[in-house]
């Protein structure tokens, strides 16, 4: 432990927990060494991150963690390749990649937002959903059902907000399957990157190498989707889907504050655009009489 | 052959040091704090609502050439610019002499839902471009327009040739329906109408994501992991926090321009179609008649070259040059190369000096300062 920095000492013990089960994976003593995550031995220990470096440590750290998952499984395709006796034929090292692929799809995609391969992009618009877009949306138990009697409105608007919120579930799982498959393309171009090394100086050499070839595959996958039709489309499902759940939801919240006679969001709208109007014909205004009394001087 | 080349001893000092690395640099980032970005002093001199216009002092001997006034977009905030002191367009225009000014659109809010982008290129920009030309006593500005910006400069020069003498765009987009442009090909399905109808303004975060999003593994993953190759040297270290400070730093856009933008340029590409009218002026680009120099980045995947390279057949002006800069978006001001920016700029604003400007006139009192 570090006397250097007490209020971070997590740091020396998570890298020398990290150090210690390594060794015993690699001498053969462990299969696979389960490191607690460096957030797990920062709780553990107490001692919070400043503010300031927070975020971008605790991405690094994240990160990291996902790193070193790739690296156990990429260990044990080199040694699976080892056992072989270093000359595996490419069959048996496209059966070992394709026996690691589920793995390897899962541990690579943590690298990414450590979570699925565009769980930053969900997760902002999942912010922007709010509460309609959890689990315990409000969704009517018979969405099909007439709605009849004095509550009929109100049940209509429900029923909106559930069949809003199941398409927005649904257009988001369209998303996460085509992200999913970006994620299978990458390791497919992996394993057809890694069976074609055929000179000792393409063989690769570290854990970093193959991380970085890794990168080079995704981003080929990524592309190779991103630009196609159905990448677009199914971002823009959700993003249609999202806007038309917040709309239901935004429906809900005015005619709760009519009922209360609260400003609502229509009201601020109109007069913020009475007010631009004014702004502008103010302008034009201006802009004459100061041409005018240019000319007057002229 | 044996794909791998590592064995076990390899691979543990492999991991140890990267685990120790992983951990001094957790600890190095907590150590340095916050970051400090805007290096070159400025002060304060014309504002209206959220925009602030900032005139940077001087460094060198007037050069005698018009004043500049820098045009950054409305997404992302515009210190990238000066960033830090070997990294600073700006200061590499104030050390040759030239007189800098730079508009801060601020953070638009709520109230600045139903900006348009007539607001911006006739109103905001408009004023900008007066103001710097009553202060220097002159007819015509030196106008750099940045991504976005540029597109407005461009817009701005159409409608108000007679107020600029030279236009410089740098990293400008003018055909945003090109093959290469990815960030088109998603925003030309989405229904932007409902988008902004339902949330007013667009949040920042949301289209810095969308900007990481088309790199994903390289912009959200590699960076973290290679950050452990830079860990040791503490100012490049800064550097990079610099950097995510100015990367996560993105203004929410207001709702109505953002609507155009999406619709006029991305979806109806209306620059290149000669169709975009504001004010109820339209926006002919033939009409600039100044002298442009067009700066684009040759690996640039927000603004590809084919975006910004029909600027030449589309602007009236006789006089066009470009710049290829070999780098990407954010490389054209602070990679190991971008002090070639500035450099550029004043060799090609020397050469084409209008003559017969005032000398630079005193400063007048300032409505504020900033470091």
């Amino acid at each position: 432990m570090s006397d250097r920095d007490p209020q971070a000492a997590w740091l020396d013990a998570w890298a020398s927990t990290q150090r210690d089960l390594w060794q015993k994976m690699l001498s053969g003593q462990a299969p696979t060494p389960a490191v607690p995550g460096p957030t797990q031995f920062m709780q553990f220990f107490g001692q919070p991150l400043p503010e300031s470096s927070q975020d971008v440590t605790r991405k690094m750290m994240d990160f990291g963690e996902g790193y070193l998952g790739v690296a156990r499984e990429f260990w044990k395709l080199v040694e699976s390749t080892g056992a072989a006796g270093g000359a595996s034929p490419e069959q048996k090292l496209k059966r070992d990649l394709e026996a690691l692929q589920s793995s390897f799809t899962q541990g690579f995609a943590r690298l990414y937002g450590a979570g699925p391969l565009g769980a930053d992009l969900l997760g902002a618009w999942q912010k922007m959903a709010g509460p309609a877009a959890s689990a315990d949306s409000p969704m009517p138990a018979w969405p099909g059902l007439p709605a009849l009697g004095i509550t009929r409105e109100r049940q209509e608007a429900m029923e909106r907000l559930g069949k809003a919120a199941m398409r927005y579930q649904q257009a988001l799982g369209r998303y996460g399957e085509l992200l999913g498959r970006v994620s299978s393309d990458a390791v497919e171009r992996l394993t057809r990157r890694i069976t074609r090394i055929a000179r000792p100086d393409e063989q690769i050499g570290s854990f970093r190498a193959m991380y970085d070839l890794w990168v080079e595959c995704g981003e080929e996958a990524f592309a190779a989707a991103a630009h196609g039709t159905e990448f677009a489309k199914a971002q823009s499902d959700v993003n249609d889907a999202l806007m038309e759940l917040k709309a239901e939801q935004q429906k809900q919240v005015e005619d709760w504050a009519r009922a209360l006679d609260l400003p609502t969001r229509t009201e601020m709208n109109t007069l913020l655009k009475r007010v631009n109007t004014l702004r502008r014909r103010l302008r034009e205004v201006e802009e004459e009489l100061e041409s005018g009394r240019r000319k007057k001087s002229k | 052959m044996n794909p791998f080349s590592i064995d076990s001893a390899k691979a543990l000092e492999e991991i140890s040091a990267f685990s120790s690395k992983l951990a001094e640099g957790a600890r190095a980032v907590a150590g340095i704090g916050e970051v400090e970005v805007g290096c070159s002093a400025k002060d304060a001199v014309y504002a209206e609502d959220k925009l602030t216009l900032y005139r940077y002092r001087p460094l060198a001997p007037d050069s005698g050439l018009a004043p500049v006034l820098i045009c950054y977009a409305l997404v992302n905030r515009p210190y990238m610019v000066d960033l830090q002191q070997d990294r600073s367009l700006v200061r590499g225009l104030l050390e040759r002499g030239l007189d800098v000014y730079l508009i801060d659109w601020g953070y638009p809010d709520g109230a600045d839902r139903f900006l348009e982008i007539d607001d911006y290129v006739n109103g905001y920009l408009d004023r900008c471009v007066d103001q710097v030309r009553q202060a220097a006593g002159c007819k015509a500005i030196n106008l750099i327009g940045i991504c976005q910006g540029g597109t407005f400069s461009l817009c701005y020069t159409a409608l108000h040739q007679e107020k600029v003498a030279n236009l410089i765009t740098m990293v400008t987009p003018v055909d945003f329906q090109t093959p290469e442009n990815l960030l088109s090909k998603w925003a030309r399905d989405l229904d932007v109408d409902r988008m902004v109808d339902v949330m007013g303004n667009i949040p920042g975060e949301l289209l810095n994501v969308t900007f990481l999003s088309l790199m994903p593994f390289r912009l959200t993953s590699q960076k973290y992991v290679a950050l452990g190759d830079i860990i040791d040297d503490t100012r490049q270290l800064e550097n990079f926090l610099r950097m995510e400070k100015w990367i996560f730093d993105s203004p929410d856009q207001a709702g109505a321009a953002f609507r155009q933008f999406i619709k006029w340029m991305y979806q109806e590409n209306r620059l290149v179609k000669g169709a975009l009218e504001l004010g109820g002026q339209p926006v002919d680009l033939t009409r600039v008649r100044c002298p442009v120099f067009n700066i684009y980045a040759t690996q640039d995947h927000l603004v590809p070259p084919s975006a910004s390279v029909p600027i030449e057949a589309l602007v009236g002006s006789g006089d066009y040059s470009a710049f290829a800069f070999p780098g990407g978006h954010i490389g054209i001001y602070v990679s190991g190369r971008a002090r070639q920016v500035p450099q550029a700029i004043g060799d090609w604003l020397l050469a084409h000096r209008e003559p017969g400007r005032p000398a630079r006139r005193r400063r007048k009192k300032a409505v504020g300062s900033g470091q």
